[in-house]
């Protein structure tokens, strides 16, 4: 949940629903005061898109022309309640009146997000201004992991679960590529290599000790 | 030095700042045209990069504050009103007060979130809180209160210099308050207090817009024989803990004055320091003076009676030297 890694220009993904909306509008001003090209990415749920502060990064975004791409994956759940319960509209419908461009892709296509986030990217290096991508898609894993031990009524159907799994973004690519004349061994070969690093990070997190208790009396401040 | 007001001299340390580190950039709302005066001439000085009007939009504000900071930039936030803070607070108490420790000392947040607090303009309740008792709570983030104007020069620039998320709270209604202003750069530690009257009897601590007042009860009441310490703590984050300590040692007494509302105040966590490290240097329990549990109200003359004024320090004072004050 909290992995950040500065040295690469990550900010870390948020505890707080939303929360990186605010922190990638303020690094899409850095980016524009470098005027290097830099562009600035929150990601965000459909849960995230019903925070406030989505409409304030939309409309300062738009009047400061931020290189931001705002990226809404729109899952189907906002937490354990059904989007439909609880988001009226439609996400992308969200930037129009702000005169920022705002569209909706096949979450679940690579291809179809990699271009698309191409195309805003290239806007937003233009001068342009932000983009809103309303990405949909399907969370096939709980909100929680270990959310059926206590979970004491379903909020969903299996059914509908397992018809998205057969929809996996990764295997429908995979398939794609095949179908492009990829060589199956490639393919292969490029997937365990990610399921060997996914392995060893693991292993190694496993295997390393527990934190000094010194540890927690320090980076509260630099 | 040259004789200025408190807003002078805030905007002397903001343009000298902005002067000397191009990184450093500034928004909020109306900054470029300046409520207060204390950005005034800035947009035009340094130009719409650095200097921006925000729309009415804290959590946007503060949210791009802490990513700009992130990104490395030096960022002045302008929240105008203490009370705007609450409306922008996800990102001071989530963000900026925890990002570094969450993520094993990777950044720094070099931000200072400025603005106006307290009462006695008749700004009414949603505009006259003192909401340092809050940030001081959070544990990431330093808060600063000048009590004079050369503090508040001193005191703001090193809080744009530090690497940390520093809140710089300006007490309402005194900026149009003067005093000697040391020209050109000039700073001043962090968590140092400042005895800005020594004294015998009594240690007063006294906090940002209790300054004045504190100092104008300790000389009044030099004519009744009493004489009191007035102690400016001028940050409470860090809080110079030893020197209110050796002051009560000296004194047997405190009293102190806080425009919070008393409940977990900034006078009630110097209350309990004072009695956890000097119990037994104590000759009278101690006072806090504070706003009670209410909110400011509108009406000039129930404002004076809710704010701490020098009638009720005086009293508090004068309280720590009588038999019942043990009762």
């Amino acid at each position: 949940m909290h992995v950040a890694d500065f040295s690469r220009g990550i900010l870390g993904a948020n505890g707080i629903v939303g929360g990186g909306i605010g922190l990638a509008t303020g690094a899409a001003l850095a980016a524009q005061l470098d005027g290097q090209g830099k562009v600035a990415v929150a990601f965000f749920g459909d849960g995230g898109a019903n925070q406030g502060v989505l409409m304030e990064a939309l409309n300062l975004g738009a009047i400061w022309k931020l290189p931001l791409l705002l990226v809404c994956e729109n899952n189907g759940f906002s937490e354990f309640s059904p989007t439909p319960t609880v988001t009226a509209g439609q996400i992308a419908d969200r930037g129009r009146p702000f005169g920022v461009c705002s569209v909706v892709v096949d979450g679940n296509n690579v291809l179809e997000v990699w271009r698309t986030a191409g195309e805003a990217v290239d806007r937003a290096r233009r001068g342009e201004g932000p983009t809103l991508i309303e990405a949909r898609t399907y969370r096939t894993r709980g909100h929680v992991e270990t959310e059926n031990t206590f979970l004491s009524t379903k909020y969903r159907d299996e059914n509908e679960v397992e018809a998205w799994k057969a929809r996996d973004p990764i295997k429908a690519y995979a398939a794609k590529l095949a179908a492009d004349g990829v060589a199956a061994a490639e393919i292969e070969a490029l997937e365990r290599d990610i399921a060997m690093q996914v392995e060893s990070a693991y292993v190694a997190a496993a295997a390393a000790p527990w934190p000094e208790i010194e540890s927690a009396y320090q980076h509260m401040f630099a | 030095m040259a004789r200025k007001r408190t807003i002078q001299a805030i905007n002397e340390a903001l343009s000298q700042e902005m002067e000397r580190d191009p990184r450093l950039i500034l928004f909020g709302e109306d900054v470029e045209i300046s409520l207060f005066g204390d950005t005034t001439g800035l947009f035009s000085k340094f130009g719409p990069g650095r200097v921006r009007n925000t729309p009415i939009s804290e959590q946007i504000m503060t949210g791009a504050a802490v990513g700009a900071a992130a990104a490395g930039y030096r960022v002045i936030c302008h929240m105008m009103y203490g009370n705007f803070v609450y409306t922008g607070f996800d990102a001071i108490a989530n963000q900026a007060a925890k990002l570094r420790y969450m993520t094993n000392g990777q950044v720094k947040l070099p931000i200072v979130f400025m603005a106006v607090i307290g009462g006695g303009r008749s700004a009414a309740a949603q505009h006259s809180d003192s909401i340092h008792p809050l940030i001081m709570n959070l544990g990431g983030i330093k808060v600063v209160m000048p009590g004079s104007p050369a503090d508040a020069k001193g005191l703001l620039t090193t809080a744009i210099r530090d690497d940390n998320p520093v809140v710089f709270l300006q007490a309402a209604g005194r900026g149009g308050e003067s005093g000697d202003v040391p020209e050109g750069e000039y700073s001043l530690p962090l968590g140092v207090a400042d005895i800005k009257r020594p004294g015998s009897d009594v240690t007063l601590v006294t906090i940002g817009s209790m300054v004045r007042p504190g100092l104008r009860v300790a000389s009044d009441l030099e004519k009744e024989g009493i004489s009191v310490e007035v102690l400016d703590p001028r940050t409470l984050v860090p809080l110079d803990e030893d020197a209110i300590v050796a002051s009560v040692r000296k004194t047997g007494r405190l009293v102190v004055i806080d425009e919070a509302r008393q409940y977990c105040s900034a006078a009630s966590e110097i209350a309990a320091l004072v009695s956890e490290r000097c119990f037994d240097f104590l000759k009278a329990p101690v006072a806090r003076v504070n706003v009670p549990n209410i909110a400011i109200p509108y009406s000039p003359p129930l404002e004076r009676v809710v704010i701490p004024n020098e009638a009720r320090i005086a009293d508090a004072v004068r309280g720590t030297f009588r038999k019942t004050a043990h009762l």
